[in-house]
């Protein structure tokens, strides 16, 4: 009999994938091994990504929720480590939740069926610590709306085409009282500030 | 030190940065490797240190989900210290920031 714990995360999730719909001890076993690898990973990342800790434990919730439902990741197919995988789908499933709140409530079985494997995998480079320090403290000198603002045409404008949704906007629109090109100008402004900031601190 | 030539070449650099240190969500293995390797790490729950829950609980509707506001500036000073090996954030530092937030306030 092997050890669970030797197994690769592929083989954990291919194994958890097999047996699942038999409801077998095994299958479930593979699940709580990959579980306890990354739940730490998790939980840090939901807490540091929402300022809400109520909306980050939400996210961790429904996060696993759908990885139990749709245990799809594939090594192969996938090209990427398990915890990027894991963190791509916490990320669809955050925007699932945004536009549950805006167009009411989908169920979350068909919520994370829409795009539960797609994100982008560019093997961008990061920049140096010394300025991922700096762009994180200009970010953190930011006022809360320009901050909020910035973070979520960032997290939605990929860069690879892919444009901040209309609900998104008109939520924003809504919160901070102010127009689409004005939400706009004020992303600019504080690009324009970072860069500064950053330049000026180095 | 990388120069940034433009606002577009910044914007991408910004975007990879706040994906490393959770700001965003990372998507590349990089940038997952950073977070782990970086981010101070928040004591888990008890409750949630196993899958029980995902057997025990319906999913919390979204309008019964309680907001409990996180102390952002602790948090965020805890970022930065890690980001310095744990080490304090020197006050002139701490009074930089706090006058770049105030001049960018103003503006």
């Amino acid at each position: 009999m092997f050890n669970l714990k030797d197994l690769s995360d592929n083989e954990l999730m291919k194994l958890f994938r097999e047996e699942k719909d038999k409801g077998t001890q095994l299958g479930w076993d593979a699940f709580n091994e990959i579980y306890s690898r990354y739940y730490d990973f998790m939980y840090t990342l939901c807490q540091k990504r929402f300022h809400d800790s109520a909306e980050a434990e939400m996210m961790f919730i429904r996060t696993w929720d759908a990885v139990k439902k749709r245990p799809t990741y594939n090594r192969q197919k996938h090209n990427t480590m398990f915890a990027t995988w894991l963190a791509g789908i916490a990320k669809n499933v955050a925007c699932d939740v945004d536009n549950q709140r805006i167009h009411g409530d989908i169920p979350v079985e068909e919520a994370i069926g829409i795009e539960a494997d797609v994100h982008d995998f560019d093997e961008e480079k990061i920049p140096e610590r010394k300025d991922i320090e700096l762009m994180s403290d200009g970010l953190n000198s930011l006022p809360e709306r320009e901050k909020e603002i910035m973070l979520t045409y960032m997290e939605y404008d990929t860069g690879n085409g892919q444009y901040l949704p209309r609900n998104i906007i008109k939520t924003l629109c809504d919160k901070f009282k102010t127009t689409s090109p004005n939400l706009r100008k004020i992303k600019e402004r504080s690009l324009k500030f970072l860069k500064q900031y950053v330049e000026s601190h180095r | 030190m990388k120069e940034f030539n433009d606002l577009t070449a910044f914007e991408a650099e910004l975007r990879a940065a706040l994906k490393s240190t959770g700001q965003l969500f990372p998507t590349t293995d990089k940038e997952v490797e950073y977070f782990m390797a970086h981010a101070p790490k928040v004591e888990v729950p008890e409750k949630y240190r196993t899958t029980d829950f995902l057997l025990q609980e319906d999913l919390i509707p979204l309008e019964k989900v309680q907001s409990k506001t996180i102390d952002i500036a602790h948090t965020e000073q805890e970022w930065a210290m890690a980001a310095r090996n744990g080490k304090e954030i020197p006050q002139y530092i701490l009074e930089r920031m706090h006058e770049d937030k105030e001049n960018a306030s103003k503006k």
